[in-house]
């Protein structure tokens, strides 16, 4: 019993896709609504998370300890910490963004989704189709259809990459 | 290196990863409007998606909460000879340090044609062209309804607004049917609903100048209550 608290703070381990293990106190994970319940319902120490790979989990938990310091006086400096939060390439953010809806912290994942749509809303469709693995199951008449309805919709400097 | 070659590895094969159809929701709703005609064409899937009524209430629920304004427009008119409108973002106007604004083209725009905008709500602007043809108008997208005729006389007030209770658009317009003198003639009041896209009387009445104040924006949400008033104004009136 004594292993698994130091005082009066309890400690959970989360394991990640990769099968790693991250130590953390219980507090803090309970900032995620599916890690509460777990945590409070069935009273477990350790919760494997194998869809969530442990490059991801490790960010979330760097926001989670960051989340929980948060005072009125050092607001700037989280913000700040947000801001380069989500200033990865698109694949490890929309990683992220899954797995924070996954694990249902809901102040996250408003700031990441928006971080998500400022990051494709100047994008190609082609681009957008990549980046969420889509196929096109339109003809391309089809496709110039839309083109002519809405054609401002696709004027201006559209950006191709997926990153 | 070879522990990150099989990094790399493990996340290729993780690529495979589903996005679920609410996440895509939540992303999809944080878009400009610009983004979402474009994207309608990912696939169909998206094209259902984005044009769902269920998504166009989620995106306006966001985008009108949004502490930036970042989707919020103001729309200027500028007045003769050329009746023009203009788009101002509101976020250039509050944050901006130049404010810039652009010329709106609306629907059934001539050359010095007289058009007046009765109201905005929740980003559909109605607006009267030359003093008869009522229209709704979704600048984002550019679409437009032009509005039966509401078959008045002369026009002496309209309102626009959104009617919660009911989830429905609605235009009033007060009208003289009869002469250019609003004090001595006959008023009559319709209402226009989006829902039922038809137009009816409210009521009809005399000596409009003593209520006609207060009756534009009321009448759109507490109908009901406005008509006992009016009947009991015009019971004293009587």
């Amino acid at each position: 019993m004594a292993s698994s608290t130091t005082g009066e703070k309890k400690i959970l381990t989360l394991k990640g896709g990769d099968n790693e293990e991250f130590i953390l106190e219980e507090s803090l994970v309970l900032q995620s609504e599916l890690l509460k319940n777990m945590v409070k319902e069935e009273r477990v120490s350790s919760i494997p998370l194998p869809s969530i790979k442990s490059k991801t989990l490790v960010k979330i938990i760097e926001y989670l300890k960051k989340h929980a310091e948060l005072t009125p006086s050092n607001k700037e400096e989280f913000k700040n910490f947000e801001k380069e939060f989500v200033n990865v390439v698109l694949e490890e953010l929309l990683d992220i963004t899954v797995a924070v809806n996954y694990l249902k912290i809901n102040g996250l994942l408003e700031f990441c989704c928006q971080a998500v749509a400022d990051r494709i809303k100047d994008k190609s469709v082609e681009a957008v189709r990549k980046i969420f693995r889509i196929e096109s199951d339109f003809t391309p008449e089809e496709e110039s259809e839309f083109r002519k309805e809405t054609p401002e919709a696709f004027e201006g400097d559209l950006d191709d990459t997926t990153n | 290196m070879e522990s990150e070659a099989q990094v790399s590895s493990i996340s290729m094969e993780e690529l495979s990863f589903e996005i679920p159809i609410e996440l895509i929701i939540e992303i999809l709703s944080r878009l400009p409007v610009k983004s979402l005609l474009r994207f309608k064409c990912v696939s169909k899937s998206w094209l259902f998606l984005i044009s769902s009524p269920e998504f166009a209430y989620t995106h306006l629920g966001i985008a009108a909460n949004s502490k930036e304004y970042t989707q919020h427009s103001v729309i200027l008119k500028s007045y003769p000879p050329d009746f023009k409108l203009k788009n101002c973002s509101l976020s250039s106007l509050l944050y901006g340090s130049v404010t810039e604004a652009f010329d709106l083209s609306y629907p059934m725009k001539k050359p010095c044609g007289y058009v007046r905008i009765v109201g905005c709500v929740n980003g559909l602007v109605c607006l009267v062209i030359e003093q008869k043809y009522f229209l709704l108008w979704n600048p984002s997208i550019r679409k437009f309804k032009k509005l039966p005729d509401p078959r008045g006389g002369y026009y002496i007030m309209y309102g626009f607004g959104y009617d919660e209770l009911h989830d429905d658009y609605k235009v009033v317009v007060i009208s003289n049917s009869s002469s250019y003198n609003v004090l001595d003639h006959a008023v009559v009041v319709r209402i226009y609903s989006l829902k039922s896209d038809s137009w009816r009387n409210i009521c009809e009445c005399y000596e409009a100048d003593i209520y006609i104040e207060s009756l534009v924006w009321p009448v759109i949400t507490k109908q009901t209550r406005m008509q006992q008033q009016q009947q009991r104004r015009l019971k004293k009136l009587r």
